[in-house]
């Protein structure tokens, strides 16, 4: 890209950078900031992930620490949203239950994502029989419910974080292999998809390079939409005592026990850590649905 | 002569507010009873938009000036009214079978519903209308086919349904958009013989829409032709066919296959304009070989009337090649000029 | 002569088959993976040698894999899905004691996700861009963004505890009481059905929306009907979609109706899972996930077939 040069000599500003990606990460930019689902769906999970992270140096008190006779008392002050059983702070607890919760959101996509997104793409590009026989699969198992699904797997794993993020992982692998494949096959017929082939690059070459970029904007809304689903699967399964083991505070695991102080009063126990939940999910919910707004050709007004 | 049937004066139909889209920019024109008149130009000209907008069918744009049916008006009239004039005075024929029918509905119980709308009889009376009806349009087996699914029928035949379902309420008016649009060749002539008919048997008339001239000259006495959401010539038929005024006319002729006469088609240069930014003046200029610069683009063209001896009928066409200020030129016979009538001064949008 | 329903159906129960044996052969082959001798998992390394050695024999731990596997569909097929020895009872036995509950509970969530989504879907659809449509897409995306448990939880907390409307946990079989049994199952149903409801309600909104625009509508307006008919005309094309989308979300409400029993204290087969996942009763969680599955799979037929007969194009009969 060479300077523009005005009659007189001088350099006038440099060139725009004008490489198609760049282009195109810009128009994105914009619709993205236009989109209020999206900005506020980043903006809600944003404040999660920073509170997760910030956990340590926000909360006021150590989530572990017991403090019998504080225990079971309403919101105050002090404490925000009340204490616990064993008087520990229930604020301190929701914001550590947050980095699990973080932990689940991150990892979950990323290991149905490494499994799903591969068959995906070997399902849309080879087509014919291995695409029947894969998708075939793949709705085998998206057809099930997600607890049935989960239960049973963190019930051979055996309960731990690990476990249940592989657990959770599978259970979501049929979701990202479908939007990948759906995707590929739309690409694989694209010109440029056929001239390569003719040119003769190597089959992993063609994937990675030409069909796989344009499933991207799929995936990414589909790993929104499984970091929500994997927060709520994870607290149900917590909630249901097969997730992750005490003492990690899990908000699934607080409103295990604070549904027992259900009949005697001690309401902020599950309301609380449950509006936690709704909120970072809620978040995810927003961003995916923006995405998916910014992000569809059809509104796009430059395709 | 007798009250029309059908007038409308400038009716105007846009879509959107900050930018508006003028689909129909307003057109005025009468319809007598009996009579059968004819819309024809290129797609997008707004004539399946200017007869939507007369039974109140546009729903996200805006209808403003006057239409009048016997009497009664039906711009901005409530729905009942609206309601009452359709199918039993006014019916309509769509383009095809999955415009005009519910796909998951029996062609005869949409039938029937069209009857049961605007007559009162019991369901056996109306389901036996409505296999007459199926019976009239040409349909062989009317009673059995009545409990078919439109998707079971082939296009022609489901277009013979459509105008079934549409004389259902016995209209006075029958209009017609594009009614032989997507249909093969032989099975269109069954369906303008059908219309003519129909037409002939049941003295309705006929209000046709095409941008096929061919369909158009076989049944209407009466054309107009519309071009980017304004009438820029009408007339009878012989005198269009024989005597085109407007240059747009002329072209749209040398542009479709004529029978009787071999010679090469000359498409019309260019492409009908984008209505959210009209062409200013005469919106044909852009197009238009007799157009001249600094007049055609810039002032609207007068309406200008024709001494013809063809036909009683008034000839007319919107164009500035008929007055002084234009250069003029063999396309334009000024000495069958009557009457000059300027265009209306411009509102200050 | 076999009607088009019918060859679609049987098509759709062979297609099922595979899945079921699947799904077993998943569910056998998981358990057989777990480390350890299974009968000291489920026992104890206490437990007498005898009764240890049953459980082997049981569980056919010394027969080769696929030999366990056709006597374990064999059984199945006769009804028997084994004996618990960790409860010292037949397995199909404690099945059919709680599946009625989770029926009733399941088909509750259901009538009540139904209940709020066609009117809302309808609501939202032929009130685009105003505030009622605003409601509409809010609930939507609430709906799918509470955990369903803790919507039980709350609704405990305010009709049961707070307001003491309605009882906090038990069951009671609508056939034995209906008064009771509907009010046992109020709010239960409501946590179930609420999710389902939200992804119901957006599905039929939008399909409603694209129905809405298209031609034959206008069509049935030039005969001379009401808007009231044209509406009906087009939710009828639009729900065939959501006939689809209906039976999707019956995977939901049968997970959901695991937690929920959970949270309600109600004994159906959710219940049993989750004490065999804890008590680590293998050959129970064997069949109740099997029962699940096959519960779930058979909905799955039904609905298929139900937009079949309900779609002309496709062959129905109406």
């Amino acid at each position: 890209m060479t300077d523009a040069t005005d009659a007189d000599g001088t350099t006038a500003e440099p060139a725009r950078p004008q490489s198609p990606l760049a282009r195109r990460a810009r128009a994105f930019g914009r619709r993205f900031r236009r989109n209020r689902l999206a900005v506020g769906g980043l903006l809600v999970t944003a404040g999660f992930v920073l509170l997760a992270v910030l956990a340590p140096v926000l909360a006021p008190y150590d989530p572990a620490v017991v403090n019998v006779p504080a225990r079971l008392q309403g919101p105050s002050l002090a404490h925000p949203f009340g204490t616990d059983r064993y008087g520990r702070d229930l604020f301190s607890r929701v914001l550590y239950g947050a980095r699990i919760a973080l932990q689940v959101a991150v990892a979950t996509p990323l290991v149905a994502g490494a499994v799903g997104v591969p068959i995906g793409l070997v399902a849309g590009y080879v087509g014919g029989r291995v695409d029947d026989v894969l998708m075939r699969l793949m709705d085998s198992i998206f057809a099930f419910p997600a607890i049935l699904l989960g239960l049973t797997l963190v019930a051979v794993f055996g309960q731990s974080l690990t476990n249940i993020v592989v657990a959770l992982g599978i259970v979501y692998i049929p979701q990202f292999a479908r939007v990948t494949r759906g995707s590929a096959v739309s690409v694989v017929e694209e010109e440029h998809v056929r001239v390569a082939r003719s040119l003769g690059a190597s089959h992993a070459r063609i994937v990675l390079v030409h069909v796989l970029p344009f499933c991207l904007s799929a995936i990414l809304v589909q790993a929104t939409v499984t970091a929500a689903l994997a927060i709520v699967l994870e607290s149900s399964l917590s909630f249901l005592g097969v997730g992750v083991p005490s003492p990690t505070p899990s908000w699934g695991s607080i409103l295990r026990v604070g549904k027992g102080y259900v009949d005697s009063g001690e309401w902020w126990y599950s309301v609380f850590p449950g509006m936690a939940i709704v909120v970072a999910v809620l978040g995810f919910n927003l961003l995916g649905d923006g995405l998916r707004d910014v992000l569809d050709p059809r509104t796009d007004p430059n395709r | 002569m007798t009250d029309p049937i059908l007038r409308v004066r400038n009716l105007r139909t846009q879509f959107g507010r900050r930018d508006p889209l003028v689909a129909v920019d307003g057109i005025s024109y009468d319809l007598r009873a009996g009579e059968t008149l004819g819309i024809v130009g290129e797609s997008g000209a707004g004539k399946s938009v200017s007869v939507r907008s007369l039974v109140g069918l546009i729903d996200e744009g805006e209808v403003t000036g006057s239409v009048e049916w016997r009497g009664q008006e039906l711009v901005g009239a409530p729905t009942r009214t609206l309601r009452g004039i359709r199918g039993s005075g006014i019916g309509m024929v769509f383009q095809n079978a999955e415009a005009a029918f519910d796909p998951i509905e029996t062609v005869g119980s949409q039938i029937v519903e069209a009857v049961h709308a605007s007559r009162d009889l019991s369901n056996q009376a109306a389901r036996a209308e409505a296999i007459d009806l199926l019976e009239e349009v040409g349909i062989g087996d009317p009673a059995g086919r009545f409990d078919d699914y439109p998707h079971e029928y082939s296009g022609g035949m489901a277009q013979r349904a459509a105008i079934a379902m549409a004389l259902a309420g016995e209209p006075d008016l029958l209009i017609a958009d594009e009614p032989t649009t997507g249909l093969d060749v032989s099975v269109q002539a069954g369906i303008v013989d059908l219309f003519r008919d129909l037409v002939a048997e049941r003295e309705m008339s006929l209000l046709l829409i095409s941008h096929d001239l061919g369909v158009v000259s076989q049944l209407c006495t009466r054309i107009m032709v519309m071009y980017a959401g304004r009438i820029v010539e009408r007339g009878s038929r012989r005198q269009l066919l024989d005597s085109p005024r407007h240059p747009y006319t002329g072209a749209f002729l040398r542009s479709v296959p004529d029978v009787d006469v071999r010679r090469a088609l000359e498409p019309i240069g260019g492409s009908p304009p984008s209505l959210d930014d009209p062409p200013s003046g005469c919106r044909f200029h852009p197009r238009c070989p007799a157009a001249d610069a600094g007049l055609c683009d810039g002032a609207t063209p007068p309406t200008v009337g024709f001494a013809e001896e063809i036909d009683d009928e008034g000839h007319e066409a919107t164009c500035h090649g008929y007055t002084d200020a234009h250069p003029g030129g063999d396309a334009f016979d000024r000495g069958a000029v009557d009457w000059v009538e300027p265009a209306p001064s411009e509102v200050d949008e | 002569m076999v009607s088009r329903l019918q060859a679609f159906l049987i098509r759709r129960l062979l297609w099922a088959l595979p899945v079921l044996a699947l799904v077993s052969i998943a569910i056998f082959g998981l358990i057989r993976l777990v480390p350890g001798d299974p009968a000291i998992v489920m026992l104890g390394a206490d437990a007498p040698p005898a009764q240890l050695a049953a459980v082997r024999a049981e569980l056919g731990l010394d027969d080769p894999l696929p030999v366990q596997y056709v006597d374990y569909v064999a059984d199945a097929v006769r009804g028997d899905l084994g004996h618990s020895y960790v409860d010292d009872r037949a397995v199909s036995g404690a099945i059919a004691a709680r599946l009625p509950t989770t029926l009733f509970l399941t088909a509750a969530g259901f009538l009540v996700s139904l209940s709020i989504a066609i009117p809302a879907g309808l609501l939202s659809a032929t009130n685009r861009g105003e505030w009622l449509d605003g409601v509409g897409l809010g609930f939507g995306l609430l709906g799918v963004s509470i955990p369903n448990f803790w919507l039980g939880v709350v609704l405990l907390l305010l009709f049961g505890v707070h307001l003491d409307w309605l009882p906090v946990a038990g069951y009671v079989s609508p056939l034995d009481d209906p008064v009771a049994g509907v009010r046992y199952l109020l709010l239960p149903g409501i946590t179930l059905g609420t999710a389902m409801a939200a992804v119901v309600t957006r599905m039929l909104r939008s399909e409603l929306l694209e129905e809405l625009r298209r031609e034959y509508l206008d069509a049935v307006r030039m005969k001379g009907v009401g808007e009231l008919q044209v509406l009906t005309h087009a939710t009828k094309n639009a729900f065939i979609p959501v006939v689809t989308v209906i039976g999707m979300q019956f995977g939901y409400l049968l997970g959901g109706s695991i937690v929920v029993e959970t949270v309600f204290s109600i004994p159906g087969m959710g219940r049993l899972l989750i004490d065999a996942i804890q008590s680590r009763d293998y050959i129970m969680l064997q069949g109740v996930v099997l029962v699940y599955t096959t519960f779930f799979v058979a909905v799955n037929i039904a609905v298929d077939g139900a937009y079949f007969y309900l779609n002309p194009k496709l062959g129905g009969e109406r």
